[in-house]
């Protein structure tokens, strides 16, 4: 039997700019796990349409993308998600979420490394949950996304102050949070 | 031990070099000098690796489909947050609790500071001060209150936190945005104002205002000297004032956090009636082994249950049982929201997931107060059924110690 060869990533990528389905549910399995990162933790209970508005966004540019231009194409499709997310909040859409944590001491560490880590990541994204939507989505898009701090400025359109003010405030209550944990 | 906003913040800015180096020089020495400090900074230091290090996410696998089929959007339309389950149930490491939809926080405030960045309404000290924007609220009880330094308002009895209240300075800046502060006609306080209510040290001597009042000090005790009458009338008067004061600020406290019970309304599809909600549940539940319906509550509009589904399956933007809550809605004729409400308790032999779930009649925006009544009810349902769980479990492990 003749193994066969995986289709190198830039035909799919011109298949899926022509709009072959195929092609493009490679592109929405490939990056679909970012994009429902940044929507799920930053869109609160609108988080499946954040995703669904994104790969919108994503399917209709597709053709314009220049796959030798500066920016990847998961860097592309992660600045198209943000400014899915920096549109809704300019909008006034995403409201805060009532996300409350009875108590966050640490409890008994797990029985291995890999449940403690996993109980660390869990303290924290509920930690995150618990900033207001400004602060978290700087604090997410700066910190997991690397998206510089005068970039958000200019894409939310106020001052770099501001930004680091949120960035301060959101890092400050997240070490309030955690700080008894650790 | 907690730390200061201010502290932490700090901490933030010397992470990033911002401090002068005086403030630098200073706050390292009390780093090294508080334990809850230095705990923070140790926390603050780890943060952005931790943060980078958050893993991605897989999304649901029907969403994926409905991006590959151009699906439109559900009825109701993008905005419809009570009709998606998913979004962020972040799990935390004792119990959290999240609820759709989304509402605006709802922040109590006592005593001391609270930033507010988006849409919240604070009620401070009895005031109501709804913020959309951001603004810093600051609440410094009544200098002749009873209260003692330090002491937690919680610990207090009622009659002396509302003294601490009635008399309180309230401070409102807002940054950015717009605050309303106030209830029937509130005043307005726009981005760069700042809004304040200065403390009143004569609440707490009643007896002084009205000798004052009187136009002199009280001469004699003699029962038969209007003035001594008078004042003791007054004096009367002011404490069912002050009693009834209290009252409301404990009852509108109390309906801050538990709510009020909800009237059933007259016109609802059969499926959300108390006679039949558990028999549509158990349908909707047939064939899902992973999840086990614990208890079902109707004693108040609306009906909700308690389910217990695997914890891993709980998390941001899952849908434990696959959906099967929005297909449950889908199939009620009418307007139906879907509410949900998720928790992860970790306990010494591993983790407990639970959900809640309800539906609620009627589209739109679901009103503040039924939002507030049914996190209480849903909220003590998930923290007994979690105790009870990881008891049992404590027990379960405690019995095959016996045995082995």
């Amino acid at each position: 039997m003749m193994a066969q060869t995986a289709p190198r990533p830039d035909r799919i990528l011109l298949r899926a700019q022509r709009g072959d389905p195929r092609a493009r549910r490679v592109l929405v399995e490939r990056h679909g796990p970012r994009v429902w990162g940044l929507c799920a933790r930053l869109a609160g209970s609108e988080a499946e349409d954040c995703y669904q508005r994104s790969w919108e966004k994503v399917f209709r540019a597709l053709p314009g993308f220049d796959p030798d231009g500066a920016a990847s194409l998961d860097t592309w499709i992660g600045t198209i998600a943000r400014r899915v997310l920096i549109d809704r909040h300019r909008r006034g859409r995403v409201r805060g979420d009532v996300v409350e944590l009875d108590g966050l001491s640490a409890g008994e560490p797990g029985p291995d490394d890999l449940a403690v880590a996993r109980q660390r990541g869990r303290r924290l994204e509920a930690a995150l949950q618990r900033l207001p939507t400004d602060q978290r989505r700087v604090v997410v898009l700066h910190h997991l996304e690397g998206v510089p701090l005068a970039t958000l400025a200019a894409e939310e359109g106020v001052a770099l102050g501001t930004i680091k003010s949120r960035l301060h405030r959101g890092r400050g209550r997240l070490a309030q949070l955690l700080g008894g944990l650790t | 031990m907690t730390v200061d906003p201010r502290d932490s913040e700090a901490l933030s800015r010397l992470l990033d070099g911002e401090l002068s180096t005086d403030d630098e020089a200073a706050l390292l020495a009390r780093i090294d000098a508080e334990p809850a400090l230095e705990r923070a900074w140790e926390a603050m230091q780890a943060l952005p690796s931790e943060i980078a290090g958050l893993p991605d996410m897989p999304p649901p696998p029907a969403l994926d489909d409905r991006v590959m089929e151009g699906e439109p959007e559900r009825a109701g339309g993008w905005n419809r947050g009570h009709a998606s389950a998913a979004a962020l149930a972040a799990a935390a490491a004792l119990l959290v609790l999240v609820l759709w939809p989304a509402d605006p926080a709802q922040i109590v405030l006592i005593e001391g500071e609270e930033w507010v960045d988006g849409q919240a309404t604070v009620l401070a000290a009895g005031v109501p001060v709804e913020v959309d924007g951001v603004a810093r609220i600051s609440v410094e009880p009544s200098p002749g209150s009873l209260r003692e330094r330090g002491q937690e308002v919680e610990s207090m009895d009622w009659k002396h936190a509302a003294a601490a209240v009635a008399g309180a300075a309230i401070t409102v800046a807002v940054y950015e945005g717009v605050a309303r502060i106030g209830g029937e006609h509130p005043d307005t306080v726009e981005a760069g104002e700042r809004w304040s209510k200065t403390a009143e040290t004569q609440r707490e001597d009643p007896a002084r205002r009205v000798v004052t009042r009187t136009g002199g000090p009280v001469a004699s005790d003699d029962e038969d000297d209007p003035a001594v009458l008078r004042a003791r009338i007054d004096e009367l008067e002011q404490a069912l004032a002050t009693a009834d004061f209290e009252d409301a600020i404990q009852r509108g406290r109390i309906a801050a956090v538990e709510g009020t019970p909800q009237a059933w309304p007259e016109a609802l599809p059969p499926e959300l009636h108390a006679d039949h909600f558990e028999d549509g549940l158990a349908d909707a539940l047939a064939g899902h082994d992973e999840l086990e319906l614990l208890e079902v509550n109707c004693d108040e509009y609306p009906c909700y249950a308690i389910i217990e589904a695997d914890p891993e399956s709980i998390g941001p933007g899952a849908k434990p049982g696959g959906g099967f809550l929005e297909a449950w809605a889908e199939g009620i004729e009418g307007d139906v929201g879907v509410w949900n409400m998720m928790s992860v308790m970790a306990g010494p032999e591993g983790e407990v997931g639970l959900m809640g779930v309800a539906l609620i009649d009627g589209g739109g925006e679901p009103n503040e107060d039924l939002s507030t009544r049914l996190h209480y009810r849903m909220e003590g349902s998930v923290k007994g059924w979690t105790e009870d769980i990881i008891g049992e479990l404590e027990g379960a492990s405690e019995d095959v110690e016996v045995e082995g």
